[in-house]
């Protein structure tokens, strides 16, 4: 009876003593498991916004540049200098496909991103088409052609609107 | 070092090693556009909405153009051939190639 009553209390005691090294046992399952979740949770967002930031940037610098380029193009048409608004014009084009291609390779991290680098590449392959447009209006126009260099110049502008709608609407996809 | 704390340990060099690297992620693009801008910022303060600015020079560039294109006056040749022109260079000066 008392070695019974001796083994029952040994038995118990042994239950009691070995819960907590269970517990410890599954503390460290969990704890490195837990721990690289929340390492994972809290770099992936960052490199989201991340990688839409360099979108964003890519998308301002190129849209400053060709600012700069339509702005001198303007002046040289003010002027009546269509040999110089050429050469502009060819530079403005040269900028927008380069704009494509600096764009190409940039990873969007989220949907909007996406969509605004769509919106951007489409937009910058609108102005390439604008830039050539106003070189070839600058052409036709030192021929003497000024039928022919209106023409250029309306078709010049119907992409120019096509071009600003898609980039403006990417700028606001960025923001 | 008890087991529990050799663990805890880890667990917070684990989540400090992934901020880490998420702050060098987050980082490296801001510190890519402060390079862009700084060459231009000099000339010209870069905008918020830069890509609103660009259609708008370019809106008033196609206006400029079709008049250009549609003018019966002749054109300013002596003014073209020159090499350059205070004012008609502004945009190429500031140009950051």
């Amino acid at each position: 009876m008392t070695s019974r009553a001796s083994k029952a209390t040994s038995r118990a005691k042994t239950k009691t003593a070995t819960s907590p090294a269970r517990g410890l046992s599954v503390g460290r399952r969990v704890l490195p498991v837990l721990s690289c979740v929340a390492a994972i949770a809290l770099w992936v967002p960052t490199t989201a916004v991340a990688s839409d930031a360099t979108l964003k940037a890519t998308v301002a610098s190129w849209s400053h540049r060709i600012a700069l380029d339509a702005h001198g193009i303007g002046l040289s048409a003010s002027r009546r200098h269509p040999r110089r608004m050429m050469r502009r014009a060819r530079h403005f084009r040269a900028d927008s496909l380069r704009a494509v291609r600096a764009l190409a390779p940039v990873r969007a991290s989220s949907v909007r991103g996406g969509r605004a680098k769509r919106l951007a590449i489409a937009a910058f392959r609108d102005y390439a088409i604008v830039g050539r447009e106003w070189a070839l209006s600058g052409q036709t126009r030192l021929r003497g052609l000024r039928l022919a260099a209106v023409g250029h110049a309306r078709r010049a502008a119907r992409f120019a609107r096509s071009g600003s709608r898609l980039l403006v609407a990417a700028g606001k996809l960025l923001r | 070092m008890e087991p529990r704390k050799l663990i805890t340990t880890f667990a917070v060099l684990a989540l400090l090693a992934g901020a880490g690297v998420a702050g060098a992620f987050a980082g490296s693009p801001a510190a890519g556009t402060a390079t862009t801008t700084t060459t231009c910022t000099d000339q010209d303060q870069q905008g918020e909405n830069e890509e609103a600015d660009a259609a708008t020079e370019v809106e008033q560039a196609v206006t400029e153009v079709e008049q250009e294109a549609a003018r019966e006056q002749a054109d300013d040749q002596s003014g073209d051939d020159q090499p350059g022109e205070q004012g008609d260079e502004q945009g190429e000066n500031e140009d950051c190639d």
